[in-house]
């Protein structure tokens, strides 16, 4: 519980400090708190959590996601930080502030044990997400983020709302333990299988899943890039924590009211997320589609869960999330120096700055699933999870891989073998240390965890 | 001491780090002091746990962490110190030490001087994972890295188009070894279910003798030595691999990453007891190398390509004693080895350094008066590997030829053939070099100049290690009750006792050990005849016929595989490259990319942007997947 109120706390100093002359001081210290909640988080013993009348829970997989949200929200402000060097920001306390209020709605959604905290855990993840999204205020691609993101972020909402208020009407309790129970059952009524539906389909619009992804795109590439990079991160990591833990409970059972759409859902998502990403000419749009691909396959581990699975989970999501930081570190890098979205703007990156290029092709390496890194093994162990009925999973893992590398590959041909003369097209800027700071980490954990997974698949048991 | 024994393979680590990322920015000799520290202390800390090893003591099993671990598949990255790989660690380390510091002199004007010492780091690094490694993974490692090490070494100065020639086809030939070794790994974990040694050990005990598995698995690993230890019919490689500088040569090409593949086969010894077919093989491959490899040396004018088939001979007499189960011989032959071959090749380098480059032994002579104290190391070089009494090679080779008389007596008259062959080349060489006139002109005389301190040092070093090697494994003959040390000290690895427990007959022992030095010192004074007092020269080459032709040709063996391998193999796949490809190119580009594409693109025109177009698009799905769910059974 600490960390939610050093996460709280932050939040607020870092509103007043903005308020009172403290604005450079602002992000130093948003990130220190972040830091301060992390350490407590790994210190704080998880039955200290048991006293909250069955609201929420500390478990180690939740432990092990609020740290990596914790990690990649730092990282995040470590961007935002090279921002400010560029640019005055009279905002930038309230947009910091609303993101560390949408962390704590994340932690809810890791540790929820009720689902009245999971609907608020959702509502505190997303409203304060809306208004970032519009945060340019004087950008007209912004502002339709954030209306698109609203109008339909609500519309998924209601949807979850309606689904949990059917279960209650099914199972009279909001506690996940005896809804569980409940759904365990061999014959469930259909009041509570249309309810798990409907929560279902809710969270299928939040993790971007075909064809719930429409705002994907569009928000992402509207919204300014640095919280892009907590949309397509954090943001996710929350809702996925939040659908597996529930799609345990829900979906694992026999005749479960959510497999059949799930696995259509896959389909869909793997083989149309793919074919779209490949004609992207905007990197950003590029990612958007990535993102949706990769949520494609982590909603594969949904297909046998296990506690092994857990762990595989995690490593597939930490995998995706570092190398999507570090591939957007260099679009916010590109973008402060005036280039365009689009893959040119990577045309001889490779040249004029060779050491963070060399960290940014990482990443992509990992997010294509090349060995040495923590996106091979994420698909590896996705593979092994599979079954051999599901051949034909395996068989849209590896395809989709295969044309994957095409698109990833587009970004890393303009870096590399880019005919171009360097100078004539990126100016020899230097990066901002923050962003090769960002960058360097990311491209050495998804080396070093690449090497030895052990390490991190050990702190679930 | 075994507490600090991580150290041991992480300072070659650093010294690599350390000089291939700081390197170029130092001044001077500092990467090359660096180099030699970095070996130099691992060498003392082995030396330290070697004398804490008392017979009794049990393998030390060092775990670091667990490195990969799938479903059943386990490998730790932990390091066994049993005797062999003390052993190993002793002569990597101890010889690496000297040949750093060799290289200190030999390199000083280099411009990669900084970059040739962080790869001999990575070097020992790579060997040391590969002696040390507990399973058959980490050994694996350290076998790709000294291929790798070997590879930019060899091509060290990669401005010369030949030499990257050379450590290209040393990669390749070794990649093919590697493949054996690879299958192997594989087909053992799948029989054995872990490749850690010593449980494979213990599983072995419960095999039955010839299982067609372990045939296999031991064939693919001696494929995996046949390619790292430079054996017909993968043995081409090594000669070619002297376009590296000298130190490598000594160091990775003659001394330590050469013996890899006896070390492979003397671990991996509880598998090949079982298979004595493939030990039968081994054995012949061994034999067959020796002699061939010998044969070819007669007629090398190159003073390192000379060298070079004698290190593939020698290897080859390893292989035969390996064959016949003398593993503990094998050993003593790769430990004296490594000190004359050392010795030699930096001989070798001190005298092409002297002459600036020089390696033709036909544009030499009369050198004994010019650089004296190289011509007496490279005396006792030769002295040494020819088997004169009471120097190292010597004790070697005499107790691999008493083994084969008692187990085979046609390996062991063609094994003596082998052995009088290198007496003929190797006099030849030194007579050559070293005795008669100078043969090049009188200009070039005047720069003749010795070796600097740095590098004469590790001469005399490894000269005294040559002459008094062989005090390590005395036969019980002349060493009375302390004969043999090095069997004794190795024997705890095997399961069964490899000790001879039965001694030869003393008369015949002696009578064979004369009957070799005789053959060898008649074999000198008829060379010392026509080489120095005749002073006849080789032939230039465009005069050569026959037979001596063909042998000065290397048997046309790389022309053969370039012919039989290599010219259809390109050939096949210039045809996919240029036909098949631009056909499939035509195909697929129609069909995938275009078709690909365009799916994408009708995909991506629904997403145009329109909220309500988007929010109608998902209620109908929602409509959809519910029907799906609740109304349609599948």
């Amino acid at each position: 519980m600490s960390v939610i109120i050093v996460i709280l706390l932050t939040a607020i100093l870092v509103l007043f400090l903005h308020i009172f002359e403290g604005r450079q001081w602002v992000n130093p210290l948003a990130i220190l708190g972040l830091s301060l909640s992390f350490i407590i988080l790994c210190l704080e013993n998880n039955s200290l959590w048991g006293d909250y009348s069955s609201m929420i829970y500390m478990t180690q997989f939740a432990k092990v996601f609020t740290g990596t949200a914790i990690i990649f929200t730092i990282l995040v402000f470590f961007i935002n930080q090279s921002r400010l060097k560029l640019e005055e920001d009279t905002n930038n306390g309230d947009k910091l502030g609303l993101v560390l209020f949408s962390l704590c709605g994340a932690i809810l959604l890791f540790t929820f044990t009720n689902i009245t905290m999971l609907f608020l855990g959702i509502e505190i993840l997303s409203i304060p997400l809306y208004v970032i999204a519009s945060s340019s205020k004087h950008d007209l691609h912004s502002n339709e983020a954030g209306l698109k993101y609203f109008l339909m972020g609500s519309f998924a909402t209601s949807i979850i709302l309606f689904g949990m208020a059917l279960i209650f009407g099914a199972t009279n309790s909001l506690d996940i333990m005896t809804i569980s129970e409940y759904f365990s059952q061999a014959e469930i009524s259909k009041m509570a299988a249309l309810g798990a539906f409907f929560v279902g389909i809710g969270f299928f619009f939040k993790v971007a899943a075909i064809p719930f992804h429409f705002w994907t795109p569009d928000v992402y590439e509207g919204t300014p890039s640095i919280w892009a990079t907590y949309f397509a991160t954090v943001v996710k990591i929350a809702s996925f924590g939040a659908f597996f833990r529930l799609y345990i409970l829900l979906g694992n059972v026999d005749n479960s009211p959510l497999y059949k759409v799930l696995v259509l859902i896959i389909i869909l998502t793997v083989v149309v997320g793919t074919l779209t990403a490949l004609v992207q000419e905007n990197a950003k749009r590029m990612i958007a589609y990535s993102s949706i691909v990769n949520s494609g396959f982590l909603l594969m581990f949904f297909l046998n869960p296990s506690s092994d699975i857990l762990s595989y989970f995690g490593l597939f999501i930490l995998g995706y999330g570092l190398a999507t930081i570090g591939i957007f570190s260099a679009i916010v890098y590109l973008e402060s120096i005036g280039n365009s979205n689009g893959f040119e703007g990577f045309d001889g990156l490779g040249r004029s700055q060779p050491l963070f290029s060399l960290g940014v092709a990482i990443c992509l390496l990992s997010l294509a699933g090349i060995p040495l890194t923590v996106g091979f093994l994420g698909k590896f162990y996705l593979l092994m999870s599979l079954s051999f009925d599901q051949w034909w999973m395996i068989l849209l893992v590896i395809a989709s891989s295969i044309i994957s590398i095409v698109y990833y590959f587009r970004i890393f041909n303009g870096m590399y073998f880019s005919n171009k003369k360097a100078s004539a097209i990126v100016a020899p800027e230097v990066v901002s240390p923050y962003l090769n700071f960002v960058v360097g980490f990311c491209a050495l954990s998804l080396i070093i965890i690449g090497l030895f997974p052990d390490f991190y698949l050990n702190i679930f048991q | 001491m075994e507490k600090y024994f991580y150290l041991v393979i992480l300072f070659p680590l650093i010294g690599f780090l350390v000089n291939g990322l700081l390197g170029s920015k130092m001044k001077g000799t500092t990467p090359g002091l660096i180099g030699t520290v970095a070996v130099f202390i691992p060498f003392l800390i082995a030396l330290g746990v070697f004398f804490n090893y008392g017979h009794e003591s049990q393998p030390i099993l060092q775990n670091y962490f667990p490195w990969i671990n799938i479903f059943d598949f386990q490998a730790n990255f932990s390091i066994l110190i049993d005797p062999l790989s003390l052993q190993m660690t002793l002569i990597i380390t101890g010889i690496g030490s000297l040949i750093h510091l060799y290289s200190i002199g030999y390199m000083h004007d280099d411009e990669g001087f900084a970059r040739f010492f962080s790869y001999l780091n990575l070097f020992i690094f790579s060997m040391l994972l590969l002696v040390l490694g507990s399973n058959l993974l980490i050994l694996f490692i350290g076998w790709e890295g000294v291929g790798l090490c070997s590879y930019l070494l060899i091509g060290f100065w990669y401005k010369n188009e030949d030499y990257g020639y050379a450590a290209r086809k040393a990669f390749v030939m070794n990649r093919i070894g590697d493949l054996g070794l690879i299958a192997g790994i594989v087909l053992l974990w799948s029989y054995f279910k872990t490749i850690e040694f010593q449980a494979m050990a213990i599983h072995a005990a419960n095999v039955d003798m010839s299982d067609p598995v372990i045939i296999i698995a031991t064939l693919c690993l001696f494929i995996g030595a046949i390619g790292k230890s430079a054996q017909i019919p993968l043995y081409t490689w090594l000669p070619d691999a002297m376009a590296g500088p000298t130190p490598v040569s000594a160091l990775i090409h003659a001394a330590t990453m050469v013996t890899a593949g006896i070390y492979l086969l003397v671990r991996a010894h509880f598998l090949f007891d079982l298979a004595p077919s493939v030990l039968n093989l081994v054995s012949y491959v061994g034999i067959a190398t020796s002699i061939f490899a010998a044969i070819i040396a007669l007629r090398q004018n190159d003073i390192k390509k000379v060298l070079a088939y004698s290190t593939v001979s020698q290897l080859g007499l390893m292989f035969v004693a390996l064959g016949v189960g003398a593993y503990t011989t094998a050993m003593f032959h790769v430990t004296t080895h490594a000190f004359f071959k050392a010795l030699l090749f930096l001989g070798a380098g001190s005298v092409i350094h002297a002459l600036h480059g020089e390696q033709d032994i036909r544009n030499m002579g009369g050198l004994k008066n010019e650089i004296k104290s190289t011509y007496w190391v490279f005396l006792i070089g030769t002295l040494a590997i020819c088997g004169i009494f009471p120097l190292s090679g010597m004790f070697s080779k005499d107790e691999i030829l008493t083994v084969l008389f008692e187990k085979s007596k046609g390996l062991w008259a063609l094994s003596l053939f082998s052995s009088l062959l290198t007496a003929v080349y190797m006099f030849r060489l030194l007579f050559l070099t070293f005795f008669g006139t100078y043969r090049d002109d009188e200009h070039k005389k005047s720069k003749i100049h010795e070796s600097p301190m740095v590098m004469m040092a590790p001469l005399w070093v490894l000269a005294i290690l040559s002459v008094f090697g062989g005090i390590l494994n005395l036969p019980h003959l002349i060493g009375g009750e302390s004969y043999g040390k090095m069997a004794h000290f190795l024997d705890p690895i095997f399961s069964h006792s490899k000790l001879a427990t039965e001694h030869m007959d003393a008369g015949l022992e002696i009578g064979l050990m004369a009957l070799v030095v005789g053959l060898v010192v008649i074999i000198g004074f008829v060379l010392y005849n026509i080489y120095v007092k005749k002073e006849s020269l080789p032939k230039p080459d465009m005069s050569l016929r026959g037979v001596e032709a063909l042998v000065a040709n290397k048997f046309g063996v790389d022309e053969l595989y370039d012919t039989v391998i290599s010219k259809p193999v390109l050939g096949i796949s210039r045809f996919f490259g240029q036909k098949v490809e631009s056909a499939f190119d035509g195909i697929s580009g129609f069909f995938f990319v275009a078709g690909f594409k365009s799916i994408g693109n009708s995909l991506r025109k629904i997403q145009n942007g329109n909220v309500e177009f988007y929010l109608i698009l998902m209620t109908g799905s929602i409509v959809v997947l519910m029907i799906l769910q609740f109304l349609i059974k599948i």
